[in-house]
């Protein structure tokens, strides 16, 4: 559904997105996360072809992003978190405009969102508040039934309840359409994406199932049977051991090619005397914070050059 | 999907377009009152309504924020639009802003246009011809340039600025091109500047108008590439200004072309004439007026003049060359130097003799005044033949006449009138001060005495549109004395006011019918012997 090849785009001298290369398979719920700056949105708007990328390609819909033209943007709903709509229209007007532009948009649904989302159909668009307008926007995006739905920080600034309600105006169309979603918003996407990429400073860092990689990462506490740890005690850690702490005899760290069956020896092999090996699976947020601070950590020493 | 965009642009903005129509048919309504004030001479009045033309510029930069507001419901640069993420396609939006603009912007104009002709009492097909015309002439000149530059911006203090640097880079290249004291400057970067054939510059810049405003908008609606848009505009202004420089002889070859009558002039002949003897200054002075150059009087005979007809010396080039060839000095003669010479009657005669004044720069002449020189002077020329003759009644007059329009006659004042004022005014072709070439007299319908003639062929301008810059209607006044002016307004004239009664304002309609060049070659002349006595 989307492909990126070695996607570029610098604004002057700095690289918003640096070789970017990913697909979304058809039907998934692609989670784009990353940090602030990242070049999730940066990426979207090459994407959505409001941005043309500086190298590489990207196609969405089978279409090359530079060529993406009116027949397909019938076929893609977007909805951002800093999407200017004519603030002087009213809702209802709004609506009325767009229909005539999608040969599909289905009035029934229409009707249904507009029920579910409680928007104020005769107030003009400038004076709704920030969540009205997401709500707006998803309204907007839904109708025509898009077979891609680009959702761009779409919880940002959201209150629970708004939070809510959008989701489940999501969730209504999510199961027909394929859906790429930035947020850092990931508890709310955690029951939404099957698919998952991680962004840090415009490279891709890794994209995988929901389903893989919520099962090669794990919460490990490693509990002596007697001793405690001593800082530095453990130089040759494996690295994809991350955000490796200890806490008297109690060693935590987050295991990123989790294996039953090898953790126990791998433990062994680096720590003596252990009595209880405990693992918790992580939700998306815990996940995406170990290795925020893992990517942060990492061009820390890189700086530092004590790689 | 063209009509539905209108629709909602129209929702949009309906209140400003109808807010700029107001201000556009107020001043039309301000412009009625003015031309009847002006054809009832109630000058007065008419003065009193002179600040209303604040209200023009006002209209026109209400206008140009128009066009932004409506470019701006689907601003091109910027990546938060929700316009850019609909299936709204690119040609469609382009050409509903275009027809949007076009129809709010210029459709009040041309409705404001229409009915003052038509409350002037013109006929509705004159009329017309003048509102589209002037309409024609608003699109290239302001409606489309101010389109694109609102493409380029994303919301209305950006157009304010972009328009503010607009005007000044305007005003920067008419100083540049029109600024005064330097006329040698202004010949050399625009050769046509202050002639007839200026229009040909114009309307070249008019050409390409839409090619510029045609790139920019493809440019942006199509690539959204504001930044190479900016360029581009930078691009086409240089182009625009390049045209400044069309040389002169191209210009007048274009001109020649256009004749109405090519060959009508081939009588034309100039050639010295020394046996005319030297020019006696009226005053007693020499030639030596001017510190930085001096002024030769060459008599020249301008002979097979058609009758009813005007000779008019649209340009000319003198080159000086030494007796070994080497050329001394070339230059263009002065505009004001440029000869008129009407034939007017059948006893004129098909002869005329004039004193060709050349200007040298002081340091040449002091090296050169005493040598024997060759002298080429090369003219451009026009020949304008008599089109239409029409009279009125001198006091009380008010006639309709094709070419000149509605004209009504009055005296300067009730007891004790200077003069007798013809006033004209019509929509369309006719700018006031006389572009055109035209005579007027006083004549005692009884006797047949008249007055002497007032000729007016200031700037003639062969512009074969009619542009129309702020008002449909154009006028013009002409006072004819009633006395003598040149001694002190004592002495009457053959026909003074106590014959008024009797007497009847003749006016000549003269129109170009061919242009063409001349040479005058003099082997050998001595500057010196052909200063001013």
């Amino acid at each position: 559904m989307i492909q990126t090849s070695k996607l570029w785009k610098k604004f002057g001298r700095l690289e918003a997105l640096r070789d970017l290369s990913f697909s979304v398979p058809a039907r998934s719920a692609f989670a784009l996360i990353g940090a602030n700056g990242a070049g999730k949105t940066t990426a979207i708007k090459v994407l959505m072809n409001i941005l043309e990328p500086s190298r590489g390609s990207a196609t969405v819909l089978g279409v090359d992003s530079r060529k993406i033209s009116f027949h397909e943007h019938r076929q893609i709903g977007y909805v951002s978190e800093d999407q200017d709509m004519p603030a002087r229209l009213t809702v209802a007007d709004y609506i009325a405009y767009l229909r005539p532009f999608y040969p599909r948009w289905d009035r029934q649904l229409e009707a249904s969102m507009l029920r579910q989302l409680r928007l104020p159909l005769e107030h003009k668009i400038g004076d709704l508040s920030h969540g009205m307008r997401l709500k707006m926007a998803l309204l907007c995006a839904l109708p025509y039934r898009p077979k891609l739905l680009i959702l761009d920080e779409p919880f940002s600034g959201l209150d629970p309840l708004v939070r809510d309600e959008f989701m489940e105006g999501l969730l209504l169309q999510a199961g027909e359409m394929t859906i790429l979603i930035s947020s850092q918003e990931l508890g709310e996407i955690d029951g939404l994406a099957t698919h998952v990429g991680f962004l840090e400073e415009g490279n891709l860092l890794f994209q995988e199932s929901m389903s893989d990689l919520t099962a090669r990462f794990r919460e490990v506490y490693v509990t002596l049977e007697n001793g405690q740890f001593e800082p530095g005690e453990f130089p040759e850690l494996p690295k994809h051991w991350l955000h490796v702490r200890s806490e008297g005899n109690v060693l935590r760290f987050v295991d990123s090619q989790f294996s039953q069956e090898a953790l126990g020896e791998r433990i062994r092999s680096v720590v003596k005397g252990v009595r209880i090996v405990d693992t918790q699976p992580m939700a998306l947020r815990s996940i995406f914070t170990t290795l925020a601070r893992a990517a942060r950590d990492g061009a820390a020493q890189t700086k530092g050059g004590t790689r | 999907m063209i009509w539905h965009i209108i629709k909602k642009d129209w929702k949009l903005s309906w209140l400003m377009i109808i807010g700029v129509a107001a201000l556009q048919w107020i001043w039309a309504a301000i412009e009625l009152r003015k031309n009847r004030l002006f054809l009832d001479f109630s000058w007065p009045q008419l003065r009193a309504l002179n600040s209303t033309i604040l209200l023009y510029p006002i209209a026109l930069m209400a206008s140009g924020l128009l066009i932004a507001v409506i470019v701006q419901q689907e601003a091109i640069p910027g990546v938060r639009q929700d316009w850019l993420t609909r299936p709204i396609q690119r040609w469609h939006l382009l050409l509903e802003k275009i027809l949007f603009v076009v129809a709010a912007v210029q459709g009040p104009i041309l409705a404001a246009d229409i009915f003052l002709g038509l409350a002037n009492g013109f006929p509705l097909r004159q009329t017309l011809a003048a509102a589209i015309s002037r309409a024609v002439f608003l699109l290239p000149s302001f409606t489309l340039p101010v389109l694109a530059l609102a493409s380029l911006t994303r919301n209305i203090l950006e157009a304010i600025i972009s328009a503010l640097i607009a005007l000044l880079v305007c005003l920067f290249l008419a100083l540049a091109t029109l600024g005064g004291g330097m006329d040698n400057f202004r010949l050399l970067i625009q050769p046509t500047w202050w002639s007839g054939e200026a229009w040909i510059v114009g309307a070249i810049k008019f050409a390409l108008v839409p090619l510029g405003v045609g790139t920019i908008l493809g440019v942006q609606y199509f690539r959204r590439k504001t930044v190479l848009s900016r360029y581009l505009i930078v691009v086409f202004l240089l182009l625009m200004l390049s045209t400044s420089f069309l040389p002169w002889k191209t210009a007048f070859a274009m001109q020649q072309r256009l004749s109405s009558r090519p060959g009508s002039g081939v009588t034309t002949v100039l050639d010295f004439n020394p046996g005319a003897g030297r020019f006696h200054s009226p005053g007693g002075t020499s030639s030596k007026d001017n510190k930085d150059k001096m002024t030769v009087h060459v008599p020249l005979r301008v002979a097979g003049l058609p009758a009813d007809s005007v000779l008019l010396d649209d340009r000319f080039d003198v080159c000086l060359i030494g007796t070994g060839g080497k050329t001394e000095y070339c230059g263009t003669g002065d505009t004001y130097k440029e000869f008129r010479i009407r034939k007017e009657g059948p006893d004129a005669g098909s002869e005329a003799q004039i004193y060709q004044e050349i200007d040298v720069p002081s340091a040449v002449y002091g090296r050169i005044k005493d040598q024997p020189l060759r002298l080429e002077i090369n003219y451009s020329l026009t020949q304008w033949r008599l089109d239409k003759s029409y009279a009125l009644p001198a006091v009380g007059g008010d006639q309709r006449m094709p070419g000149l329009g509605r004209c009504t006659t009055h005296v300067s004042k009730p007891v004790d009138p200077t003069y007798a004022t013809l006033t004209c005014m019509q929509p369309g072709k006719g700018e006031p001060y006389g572009t055109e070439c035209r005579s007027a007299f006083l004549e005692n319908a009884t006797t047949g005495q008249r007055n002497p003639t007032r000729f007016a062929c200031y700037d003639p301008d062969y512009t074969p549109y009619f542009v129309g810059s702020y008002s449909v209607m154009t006028d013009f006044i002409e006072n004819l004395d009633l006395r003598d002016p040149s001694d002190s307004w004592s002495a009457h004239f053959p026909v003074d006011r106590s014959q008024l009664s009797q007497s009847r304002v003749v006016v000549r309609l003269y129109q170009p019918t061919d242009h063409f060049t001349r040479q005058v070659v003099i082997p050998r002349i001595t500057l010196k012997e052909w200063e001013a006595q």
